[in-house]
């Protein structure tokens, strides 16, 4: 068979299971700090997790957008402000308006689906670091809005969220520490956002001063996060020709020491997933089982979700096979 | 018996000037971008194209936007890094491409007193991978990802995907649309068939140039609005009307005119 056929059927069949998962009708009311702002027929929801925090702590959205018309709507079926889709609009008393502008812009094709009338296309993101640098750089008030935008044929008007208010205090010096404006700062910034990074090496050492110096900051559990996800995932450094392999075993150690509670939902669920992960790979099956229940409960029925079982579960394939 | 003159005259007449000094100027008069364009094993560069009989590359669809598009094709034998479970290439793992591969300089080669004649750098590579989505890897929907928002330095182009791999207009297109992103042209300045406008956004056959808006971008505003890496320059961020905004030095963002 043609190699790039064979490529293409099989993309084909994982892009069906990806639109199938993303397209949820959602029926549970929302939980969490949110609110929503309908346009035509699109409504947008915004919800930001923990909506009181501290300086340097990295900020997750969630956003849904659902057809709330009589009509079906051509959408993005991945809405993601490094598509262009969807921005963030983030003000406070010092900085009236800034667009939160991701560090990488992506070209797509064939994202889009049709959205029939009552369902929801939905996704979480970080926005706490960007082209700007950090996004919340100082303790304030902070007003965060979601905008859901399109062009094309048959593109819906614009959409807009209600504002979601977060308010992020200083904590004894650990965003002091972290948001020093040095390019360890930046890179600090990078790792936490990608949660990977072997090349970061200035980061990464900030990231193990603020585990030695602030280790009970809520800082701290996310730096132990990206330290353990990074870890638990082969890495192609490219600067230096080579492949770093997984080290499980290390990564559990951060990550087993992570208090889940802490975290926004998404992180929690991607804590228990990279711990159910190594576990499999270190061939602990009950035990990765286990990490996997927990990943499931952290995430309950919502769909933005869902994508990181799915890259888990191709990462390490036997987790698709756990009950 | 015709007489022949003595002496040249000392200035030739303007029809005779006319001609030259309207191919050389807008050359000129155009600030160059220098793309290092790298490749893996087992992709290809964009090939040129035949459009309406016309030959169309890289280099011929800037022609005439005030950018002079020099592409230097550099490393064609990077050995791609390939995880059995992973096609699928991270942010993080992009970054690692341009610290280990760009050899030029970030910042713009002065070449005259004048930021027309500056020579401005921009990094590129043909990835022998899938882009990832929202963290995850979801193999087709990327063909090609500009990074560094704040100096709009690298971009990087999918291979493995279908659409790049088959369809050469599409790889070309695409090529131009991430270098027209490291321009600081947004989706948002494509008008439905032009190069800024997003693949899946086209409303009809593509047209391999740029609409009035971006011509406007390209053709006056200043370099460094525009130019990657440029010394002072903006970030990846909009310039006038619908565009938006970067830091002012006293940090707090404004609405810039780019004047």
């Amino acid at each position: 068979m043609n190699p790039i056929r064979r490529l293409h059927r099989g993309t084909l069949l994982t892009g069906a299971g990806t639109l199938t998962i993303l397209l949820m009708v959602l029926f549970s009311p929302p939980a969490f700090a949110q609110d929503s702002h309908s346009g035509e027929s699109l409504e947008l929801t915004l919800e930001i997790d923990k909506t009181t925090l501290v300086l340097g702590e990295p900020v997750y959205a969630s956003v849904r957008l659902t057809n709330r018309g009589s009509a079906p709507v051509q959408v993005s079926k991945l809405l993601d402000p490094q598509l262009g889709n969807v921005h963030i609009i983030v003000s406070s008393p010092q900085r009236p308006r800034v667009v939160y502008l991701p560090l990488f812009v992506s070209d797509a094709a064939h994202a889009r689906t049709t959205l029939a009338p009552g369902e929801t296309v939905a996704a979480a993101f970080p926005i706490f670091y960007g082209s700007l640098g950090w996004t919340f750089p100082r303790p304030a008030s902070y007003r965060v809005t979601a905008e859901y935008r399109s062009s094309g044929q048959a593109a819906p008007a614009p959409a807009s969220s209600r504002p979601v208010s977060l308010t992020i205090a200083d904590d004894g010096g650990v965003g002091t520490l972290l948001l020093n404006g040095t390019p360890a700062s930046e890179e600090a910034g990078k790792f936490l956002l990608w949660q990977r990074g072997d090349h970061l090496q200035h980061g990464q050492t900030l990231l193990a001063d603020v585990l030695k110096t602030h280790p009970d900051s809520p800082v701290a559990e996310y730096a132990r996060l990206a330290l353990g996800h990074n870890l638990s995932r082969d890495f192609r450094n490219y600067a230096v020709g080579r492949i770093r392999p997984a080290d499980c075993e290390t990564a559990l150690t951060y990550l087993q020491k992570v208090r889940a509670d802490q975290l926004p939902a998404l992180l929690q669920v991607q804590a228990y997933l990279d711990e159910a992960r190594c576990l499999a790979t270190l061939s602990q099956a009950t035990q990765a089982s286990e990490a996997l229940a927990r990943a499931k409960q952290a995430a309950g029925e919502r769909p933005e979700f869902q994508l990181l079982f799915q890259q888990a579960g191709r990462l390490e394939p036997s987790l698709q096979r756990t009950p | 018996m015709r007489s022949e003159p003595l002496h040249r005259p000392s200035s030739p007449p303007a029809s005779r000037l006319t001609l030259p000094a309207l191919v050389v100027l807008p050359w000129l008069l155009a600030s160059c971008a220098s793309l290092e364009f790298d490749r893996m094993t087992g992709t290809a560069f964009p090939p040129q194209q035949m459009i309406n009989g016309q030959a169309v590359t890289l280099e011929s669809i800037y022609t005439g936007t005030g950018v002079s598009l020099d592409v230097q094709e550099d490393n064609t034998a990077i050995q791609p890094l390939n995880l059995a479970t992973d096609d699928c290439i991270s942010d993080a793992e992009l970054t690692t491409l341009e610290n280990g591969h760009r050899h030029l300089s970030l910042f713009p080669t002065s070449v005259c007193p004048f930021q027309f004649c500056n020579t401005y750098h921009l990094y590129g590579v043909v990835v022998n991978h899938y882009g990832e989505v929202l963290d995850a890897c979801i193999p087709e929907f990327i063909l090609g990802k500009m990074w560094q928002g704040h100096t709009r330095s690298a971009f990087a182009i999918f291979y493995r995907t279908t659409t790049i791999q088959t369809d050469g207009l599409a790889y070309l297109r695409t090529t131009a649309h991430e270098v027209g992103h490291a321009l600081n042209l947004h989706h948002s300045d494509g008008d439905g068939t032009t190069i800024m406008t997003q693949s899946d956004d086209l409303t009809g056959d593509p047209v391999f140039g740029f609409s009035p808006h971006s011509l406007d971008h390209l053709e006056n505003h200043p370099a460094q609005c525009k130019f990657p890496g440029a010394v002072g320059g903006a970030p990846f961020t909009w310039v006038i009307d619908e565009h938006a905004a970067w830091p002012h030095p006293m940090e707090t963002l404004t609405l810039t005119t780019c004047e």
